[in-house]
Protein backbone atom coordinates (compact mmCIF):
# COMPACT_ATOMS: atom_id res chain seq x y z
CA UNK A 1 0.00 0.00 0.00
CA UNK A 2 2.87 2.34 0.75
CA UNK A 3 3.90 2.06 -2.87
CA UNK A 4 0.51 3.36 -4.14
CA UNK A 5 1.11 6.37 -2.25
CA UNK A 6 4.48 6.90 -4.11
CA UNK A 7 3.47 6.40 -7.04
CA UNK A 8 0.23 8.30 -6.36
CA UNK A 9 2.33 11.09 -5.40
CA UNK A 10 4.31 10.66 -8.32
CA UNK A 11 2.00 10.85 -11.29
CA UNK A 12 0.67 14.16 -9.00
CA UNK A 13 4.05 15.81 -9.73
CA UNK A 14 4.32 14.66 -13.17
CA UNK A 15 4.18 17.79 -15.08
CA UNK A 16 5.87 19.96 -12.78
CA UNK A 17 9.26 20.90 -13.03
CA UNK A 18 12.13 19.07 -12.65
CA UNK A 19 13.46 21.54 -9.81
CA UNK A 20 14.91 21.89 -6.31
CA UNK A 21 11.86 23.43 -5.34
CA UNK A 22 9.08 21.09 -6.45
CA UNK A 23 10.94 18.29 -5.57
CA UNK A 24 11.57 19.40 -1.62
CA UNK A 25 7.31 19.98 -1.66
CA UNK A 26 7.16 16.86 -3.25
CA UNK A 27 9.25 15.26 -0.39
CA UNK A 28 7.31 17.08 2.16
CA UNK A 29 4.22 16.38 0.97
CA UNK A 30 5.52 12.77 0.41
CA UNK A 31 6.76 12.21 4.30
CA UNK A 32 3.55 13.66 5.82
CA UNK A 33 0.92 11.60 3.34
CA UNK A 34 2.95 8.27 5.15
CA UNK A 35 3.09 9.97 8.81
CA UNK A 36 -0.54 10.09 7.97
CA UNK A 37 -1.13 7.13 6.60
CA UNK A 38 1.27 5.42 9.60
CA UNK A 39 -1.33 6.92 12.06
CA UNK A 40 -4.45 5.72 10.56
CA UNK A 41 -3.22 2.36 10.16
CA UNK A 42 -2.26 2.48 14.06
CA UNK A 43 -5.58 3.78 14.77
CA UNK A 44 -6.90 0.25 13.24
CA UNK A 45 -8.05 1.64 10.33
CA UNK A 46 -7.42 -0.57 6.94
CA UNK A 47 -5.13 -0.20 4.23
CA UNK A 48 -7.26 0.59 1.88
CA UNK A 49 -9.38 3.03 4.29
CA UNK A 50 -6.07 4.72 5.22
CA UNK A 51 -4.60 4.82 1.87
CA UNK A 52 -8.40 6.38 0.78
CA UNK A 53 -7.59 8.82 3.61
CA UNK A 54 -4.55 9.83 3.01
CA UNK A 55 -4.51 10.83 -0.75
CA UNK A 56 -7.96 12.41 -0.35
CA UNK A 57 -5.95 14.80 2.59
CA UNK A 58 -3.52 15.59 0.34
CA UNK A 59 -5.89 18.07 -1.87
CA UNK A 60 -5.52 20.21 -5.12
CA UNK A 61 -1.53 21.07 -5.64
CA UNK A 62 -1.58 22.47 -8.88
CA UNK A 63 -1.86 25.72 -7.51
CA UNK A 64 0.85 25.52 -5.28
CA UNK A 65 3.32 23.66 -8.65
CA UNK A 66 2.02 26.86 -10.31
CA UNK A 67 3.25 28.78 -7.64
CA UNK A 68 6.49 27.68 -7.40
CA UNK A 69 6.64 26.94 -10.96
CA UNK A 70 6.53 30.94 -11.91
CA UNK A 71 9.40 32.35 -10.26
CA UNK A 72 12.02 29.71 -12.03
CA UNK A 73 10.99 31.52 -15.45
CA UNK A 74 13.24 34.57 -14.06
CA UNK A 75 15.89 31.26 -13.10
CA UNK A 76 15.83 32.85 -9.70
CA UNK A 77 17.55 36.44 -11.03
CA UNK A 78 16.53 39.33 -9.22
CA UNK A 79 14.26 42.20 -10.92
CA UNK A 80 17.07 44.62 -10.21
CA UNK A 81 19.65 41.87 -11.98
CA UNK A 82 17.42 41.38 -15.08
CA UNK A 83 17.12 45.15 -15.27
CA UNK A 84 20.89 46.14 -15.23
CA UNK A 85 21.22 42.98 -17.73
CA UNK A 86 18.90 44.46 -20.04
CA UNK A 87 20.18 47.95 -19.90
CA UNK A 88 23.82 46.98 -19.85
CA UNK A 89 23.18 44.92 -23.27
CA UNK A 90 20.77 47.90 -24.93
CA UNK A 91 24.43 50.15 -24.20
CA UNK A 92 26.42 47.44 -25.86
CA UNK A 93 23.79 47.14 -28.77
CA UNK A 94 24.28 50.73 -29.19
CA UNK A 95 27.90 51.59 -29.19
CA UNK A 96 28.57 48.47 -31.43
CA UNK A 97 26.25 49.52 -34.08
CA UNK A 98 27.36 53.33 -33.49
CA UNK A 99 30.96 51.94 -34.64
CA UNK A 100 29.79 50.12 -37.59
CA UNK A 101 28.08 52.75 -38.75
CA UNK A 102 31.35 55.19 -37.61
CA UNK A 103 33.71 52.65 -39.55
CA UNK A 104 33.41 54.50 -43.18
CA UNK A 105 34.45 58.03 -41.66
CA UNK A 106 38.55 56.46 -41.79
CA UNK A 107 38.51 55.89 -45.01
CA UNK A 108 36.79 58.80 -45.94
CA UNK A 109 38.90 61.24 -43.84
CA UNK A 110 42.81 59.55 -44.84
CA UNK A 111 41.20 59.06 -48.72
CA UNK A 112 43.85 61.86 -50.05
CA UNK A 113 46.84 60.73 -47.98
CA UNK A 114 46.59 57.61 -46.06
CA UNK A 115 44.48 55.14 -48.11
CA UNK A 116 45.79 52.00 -46.42
CA UNK A 117 45.49 53.72 -43.16
CA UNK A 118 42.00 54.43 -43.57
CA UNK A 119 41.23 51.13 -44.65
CA UNK A 120 43.08 49.22 -41.38
CA UNK A 121 40.61 51.88 -39.46
CA UNK A 122 38.09 50.92 -40.68
CA UNK A 123 38.72 46.93 -40.26
CA UNK A 124 39.83 47.64 -36.62
CA UNK A 125 36.60 49.15 -35.81
CA UNK A 126 34.63 46.85 -37.11
CA UNK A 127 36.14 44.45 -35.60
CA UNK A 128 35.68 46.03 -32.38
CA UNK A 129 31.92 46.30 -32.85
CA UNK A 130 31.67 42.49 -34.11
CA UNK A 131 33.52 41.95 -30.75
CA UNK A 132 30.92 43.56 -28.53
CA UNK A 133 28.11 42.02 -30.18
CA UNK A 134 29.51 38.88 -29.76
CA UNK A 135 30.36 39.73 -26.17
CA UNK A 136 26.52 40.83 -25.32
CA UNK A 137 25.51 37.36 -27.04
CA UNK A 138 27.37 35.64 -24.02
CA UNK A 139 26.11 38.27 -21.29
CA UNK A 140 22.31 37.11 -21.79
CA UNK A 141 20.72 35.87 -18.54
CA UNK A 142 18.38 33.09 -19.10
CA UNK A 143 15.10 34.14 -17.95
CA UNK A 144 12.11 34.32 -19.79
CA UNK A 145 11.62 37.70 -21.39
CA UNK A 146 7.97 36.96 -21.77
CA UNK A 147 7.27 36.09 -17.90
CA UNK A 148 9.35 39.21 -16.85
CA UNK A 149 7.55 41.58 -18.88
CA UNK A 150 4.72 40.73 -17.99
CA UNK A 151 4.94 41.64 -14.37
CA UNK A 152 6.56 45.02 -15.27
CA UNK A 153 4.16 47.07 -16.20
CA UNK A 154 5.70 50.07 -18.20
CA UNK A 155 6.15 53.34 -15.75
CA UNK A 156 5.39 56.69 -16.52
CA UNK A 157 9.08 57.74 -15.96
CA UNK A 158 10.33 55.50 -18.97
CA UNK A 159 7.23 56.94 -20.91
CA UNK A 160 8.56 60.51 -20.46
CA UNK A 161 12.17 59.07 -21.53
CA UNK A 162 10.97 57.62 -24.43
CA UNK A 163 9.24 60.76 -25.87
CA UNK A 164 11.72 62.91 -24.54
CA UNK A 165 14.29 60.53 -26.56
CA UNK A 166 11.57 60.65 -29.73
CA UNK A 167 11.81 64.96 -29.73
CA UNK A 168 15.99 64.50 -29.52
CA UNK A 169 16.04 62.25 -32.68
CA UNK A 170 13.53 64.20 -34.41
CA UNK A 171 15.57 67.30 -34.13
CA UNK A 172 18.44 65.11 -34.91
CA UNK A 173 16.99 64.28 -38.21
CA UNK A 174 15.95 67.73 -39.28
CA UNK A 175 19.49 69.35 -38.23
CA UNK A 176 21.33 66.13 -40.27
CA UNK A 177 18.25 67.16 -43.09
CA UNK A 178 19.40 70.50 -42.97
CA UNK A 179 23.30 70.21 -42.45
CA UNK A 180 23.12 67.93 -45.61
CA UNK A 181 21.41 70.40 -47.99
CA UNK A 182 23.72 73.42 -46.67
CA UNK A 183 27.22 72.14 -46.60
CA UNK A 184 26.56 69.61 -50.55
CA UNK A 185 25.43 73.47 -51.76
CA UNK A 186 27.96 75.42 -50.20
CA UNK A 187 30.67 72.80 -50.82
CA UNK A 188 29.31 71.11 -54.05
CA UNK A 189 31.10 68.02 -52.80
CA UNK A 190 27.88 66.24 -53.15
CA UNK A 191 30.21 62.33 -53.64
CA UNK A 192 30.43 63.09 -50.26
CA UNK A 193 28.15 64.64 -48.52
CA UNK A 194 26.24 61.77 -47.72
CA UNK A 195 28.18 60.65 -44.85
CA UNK A 196 26.14 63.19 -42.41
CA UNK A 197 23.59 60.94 -42.49
CA UNK A 198 26.10 58.31 -41.15
CA UNK A 199 27.31 60.08 -38.56
CA UNK A 200 23.81 61.50 -37.61
CA UNK A 201 22.52 57.75 -36.99
CA UNK A 202 25.62 57.41 -35.21
CA UNK A 203 24.90 60.35 -33.19
CA UNK A 204 21.15 59.64 -32.54
CA UNK A 205 22.93 55.70 -30.89
CA UNK A 206 24.96 57.67 -28.87
CA UNK A 207 22.26 59.89 -27.37
CA UNK A 208 20.19 56.36 -26.96
CA UNK A 209 23.22 55.01 -25.43
CA UNK A 210 23.73 58.03 -22.95
CA UNK A 211 19.83 57.36 -22.01
CA UNK A 212 20.60 54.16 -21.17
CA UNK A 213 23.36 54.83 -19.06
CA UNK A 214 21.49 57.53 -16.76
CA UNK A 215 18.34 55.93 -16.19
CA UNK B 1 -19.62 22.22 9.31
CA UNK B 2 -18.48 24.52 6.49
CA UNK B 3 -18.99 27.66 8.35
CA UNK B 4 -16.37 26.58 10.85
CA UNK B 5 -14.28 24.49 7.95
CA UNK B 6 -14.04 28.05 5.97
CA UNK B 7 -13.19 29.98 9.43
CA UNK B 8 -10.35 27.87 10.20
CA UNK B 9 -9.06 27.98 6.45
CA UNK B 10 -9.13 31.61 6.56
CA UNK B 11 -6.62 31.60 9.66
CA UNK B 12 -4.38 29.20 7.97
CA UNK B 13 -1.80 31.70 8.73
CA UNK B 14 -2.31 32.44 11.95
CA UNK B 15 -2.87 28.65 13.12
CA UNK B 16 0.11 27.99 11.68
CA UNK B 17 2.15 30.72 13.50
CA UNK B 18 0.66 30.14 16.69
CA UNK B 19 1.97 26.83 16.69
CA UNK B 20 5.21 27.70 15.68
CA UNK B 21 5.16 30.28 18.33
CA UNK B 22 5.37 26.76 20.71
CA UNK B 23 8.04 25.48 18.77
CA UNK B 24 9.64 24.52 15.34
CA UNK B 25 7.61 21.87 13.75
CA UNK B 26 6.95 20.30 10.30
CA UNK B 27 3.32 20.06 8.20
CA UNK B 28 2.04 17.16 9.32
CA UNK B 29 2.55 17.66 13.77
CA UNK B 30 1.15 20.74 12.76
CA UNK B 31 -2.02 19.92 10.79
CA UNK B 32 -2.13 16.39 13.92
CA UNK B 33 -2.69 19.48 16.05
CA UNK B 34 -5.56 20.64 14.39
CA UNK B 35 -6.81 17.63 13.43
CA UNK B 36 -6.61 17.01 17.89
CA UNK B 37 -7.91 20.57 18.84
CA UNK B 38 -11.03 20.18 16.95
CA UNK B 39 -11.99 16.49 18.31
CA UNK B 40 -11.00 15.25 15.03
CA UNK B 41 -13.43 17.41 12.89
CA UNK B 42 -10.89 19.57 11.37
CA UNK B 43 -7.68 18.79 9.13
CA UNK B 44 -5.89 21.31 6.38
CA UNK B 45 -5.34 19.28 3.48
CA UNK B 46 -1.94 19.30 2.14
CA UNK B 47 -2.43 21.67 -0.43
CA UNK B 48 -3.95 24.34 1.92
CA UNK B 49 -0.74 24.04 4.42
CA UNK B 50 1.54 23.88 1.62
CA UNK B 51 0.50 26.84 0.03
CA UNK B 52 0.40 28.81 3.51
CA UNK B 53 4.34 27.54 4.45
CA UNK B 54 4.81 28.64 0.94
CA UNK B 55 3.40 32.34 1.38
CA UNK B 56 5.00 32.89 4.84
CA UNK B 57 8.16 31.73 3.72
CA UNK B 58 8.52 34.34 1.14
CA UNK B 59 6.86 37.63 3.41
CA UNK B 60 9.88 36.21 6.14
CA UNK B 61 7.42 34.98 9.01
CA UNK B 62 9.15 31.57 8.85
CA UNK B 63 12.35 29.91 8.11
CA UNK B 64 12.70 26.48 7.42
CA UNK B 65 15.18 23.81 7.36
CA UNK B 66 15.99 20.18 7.35
CA UNK B 67 15.13 18.04 10.11
CA UNK B 68 17.59 14.96 10.89
CA UNK B 69 16.37 12.69 13.25
CA UNK B 70 15.66 9.45 11.00
CA UNK B 71 17.44 8.33 7.83
CA UNK B 72 14.14 7.25 6.14
CA UNK B 73 11.95 10.66 7.32
CA UNK B 74 13.59 13.40 6.32
CA UNK B 75 10.79 16.15 7.73
CA UNK B 76 11.19 19.86 6.75
CA UNK B 77 10.83 21.54 9.99
CA UNK B 78 9.46 25.50 10.18
CA UNK B 79 10.63 27.88 12.85
CA UNK B 80 8.95 31.46 13.18
CA UNK B 81 11.28 34.51 12.84
CA UNK B 82 10.91 37.91 15.08
CA UNK B 83 8.78 39.12 12.49
CA UNK B 84 6.36 35.79 12.30
CA UNK B 85 5.96 36.66 15.91
CA UNK B 86 4.94 39.78 15.49
CA UNK B 87 2.67 39.52 12.28
CA UNK B 88 0.91 36.34 14.71
CA UNK B 89 0.32 38.91 17.26
CA UNK B 90 -1.22 41.62 15.07
CA UNK B 91 -3.37 38.66 13.31
CA UNK B 92 -4.57 37.69 17.07
CA UNK B 93 -5.70 40.90 17.87
CA UNK B 94 -7.67 41.28 14.30
CA UNK B 95 -9.35 38.15 15.39
CA UNK B 96 -10.50 39.15 18.47
CA UNK B 97 -11.98 42.20 16.75
CA UNK B 98 -13.60 40.37 14.21
CA UNK B 99 -14.72 37.89 16.71
CA UNK B 100 -16.34 40.83 19.13
CA UNK B 101 -18.07 42.56 15.78
CA UNK B 102 -19.61 39.25 14.55
CA UNK B 103 -20.93 38.14 17.81
CA UNK B 104 -22.57 41.54 18.39
CA UNK B 105 -24.10 41.91 14.76
CA UNK B 106 -25.15 37.85 15.12
CA UNK B 107 -26.26 38.06 19.02
CA UNK B 108 -28.36 41.15 19.10
CA UNK B 109 -30.40 39.90 16.16
CA UNK B 110 -31.33 36.25 17.77
CA UNK B 111 -32.06 38.45 21.52
CA UNK B 112 -34.36 40.82 19.82
CA UNK B 113 -36.83 37.90 19.14
CA UNK B 114 -36.31 36.95 22.83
Amino acid sequence: MNKLLYEHIDKLFEGAPDTKQTNEIKEEILQNTLDRYNDLISEGKTEEEAYRIAVAGIGDITHLIESVAVPDTNAGYTREQIEKNRKSRSILLSVAVALYIMCIIPPIIFEETYENLGVVLMFVIAAIATGIIIYRAGTKLNYSEEAYQSTEPENCETKAEKSVLRAINGVICAIMLIVYFAVSFLTGAWYITWVIFLIGTAVMNIVKAIFDLTR
Amino acid sequence: MSIASDIIRGHTDTIILSSLREKDSYGYEINKKIKTASGGRYELNEATLYTAFKRLEDNGCITSYWGTEQANARRKYYHITAFGIDTCKRLHTEWEAAKKIIDTLICTEGEKDE
